[in-house]
């Protein structure tokens, strides 16, 4: 995996013209541009910072799929997030089209390492085939969701 | 009857293609379009659990994946050729609905190393028989049995076809 340093200093033609969208907002933030270069067709993930600290939150853009393929790359971008100290997460999932229980134990997973540092994790959806998977499994009472990132950054 | 087989190793990329693959003759067999989702979703979960036990319990093994449309119905069967007993179902039929699980079970939980550096991989699972749970959550006609000879389970779903199906 390619270091974020490494691939901006390729002088890359195609830098994405949104770059500070995706730059690491901690000393040892994740590496974020190259996570959401591979394997773009199945997941992608893009992060970014909203607000000013101390209630910022750090805003996690999911599309594509999360099943047992792709859901450890969700789950490494959480722990990189948690272990570089941003324990206020949003996850917007409004371009997610698949989420299977591996998916979901990841969202857990995140919520009970961002809940150990008294942290929050919000959702963002409002695609009624992605509720309806929160629904039946009771975690529509686990997590708090929202219908845009506004209003959860606005939560709390 | 008109019918599909796929067989693969497992291996978790291989769970989109089953995904891919379902849809895709569910849609021929004359599935209706919103039901299209329910398929996908159900199914990627069988084959999710099927690929997650055979990793852990019979790796040499393939994942059957059959499709079949029947009577009026398209039907898929997922077979698994785990060890009877390898998935401890502890979530019952009767607590879909209102939840599968006490939400507070999962929310109050603490990782171990509270620095959050902790990688302990318990943390991102759920509870055994989850995905069965998400499974008759999600799918009216579904039918959950050992394959017998003590080892694996068939998960059988049907879906009602809507519209005559193409032909040719």
């Amino acid at each position: 995996m390619p270091q974020t340093g490494a691939w901006l200093d390729q002088g890359n033609p195609a830098r994405r013209p949104d770059d500070w969208f995706h730059i690491p907002v901690g000393h040892n933030g994740p590496d974020f541009v190259s996570s959401e270069l591979e394997d773009r067709v199945d997941l992608s993930l893009s992060t970014r910072t909203e607000g000013e600290p101390p209630n910022q939150r750090t805003v996690v853009v999911v599309g594509g799929e999360i099943d047992v393929y792709t859901a450890p790359k969700l789950r490494e971008q959480l722990i990189d997030l948690v272990s570089s100290g941003h324990y206020h997460l949003i996850v917007d999932m409004e371009n997610v089209d698949f989420l299977d229980s591996t998916g979901l134990g990841v969202l857990v997973g995140g919520l009970k390492r961002v809940r150990a540092h008294d942290g929050s994790l919000r959702l963002v959806c409002t695609e009624e085939r992605i509720l309806k998977i929160f629904r039946i499994t009771g975690l529509t009472k686990v997590f708090p969701i929202h219908s845009s990132v506004e209003e959860a950054v606005a939560a709390e | 009857m008109a019918v599909v087989e796929v067989r693969f190793s497992a291996l978790p990329a291989h769970v989109r293609t089953a995904r891919l693959v379902v849809s895709a003759v569910a849609r021929r067999c004359g599935v209706a379009e919103e039901l299209l989702d329910e398929v996908r979703f159900a199914v990627g979960e069988a084959c999710a659990r099927a690929v997650d036990l055979h990793r852990r319990f019979a790796p040499q093994d393939a994942v059957v994946l059959e499709l079949a449309d029947g009577v009026g119905r398209f039907g898929v069967t997922v077979i698994d050729a785990a060890p009877s007993g390898a998935e401890v179902t502890d979530i019952a039929a009767g607590e879909i609905g209102s939840g599968i699980f006490d939400p507070a079970s999962i929310a109050d939980a603490v990782p171990r190393q509270p620095d959050g550096t902790s990688s302990d991989p318990t943390l991102d699972f759920l509870p055994a028989g989850f995905g069965l749970a998400v499974i008759r959550g999600l799918v009216d006609d579904v039918d959950i049995a050992s394959a017998g000879g003590g080892s694996g389970t068939t998960v059988r779903m049907s879906w009602p076809v809507a519209s005559q199906p193409l032909r040719g």
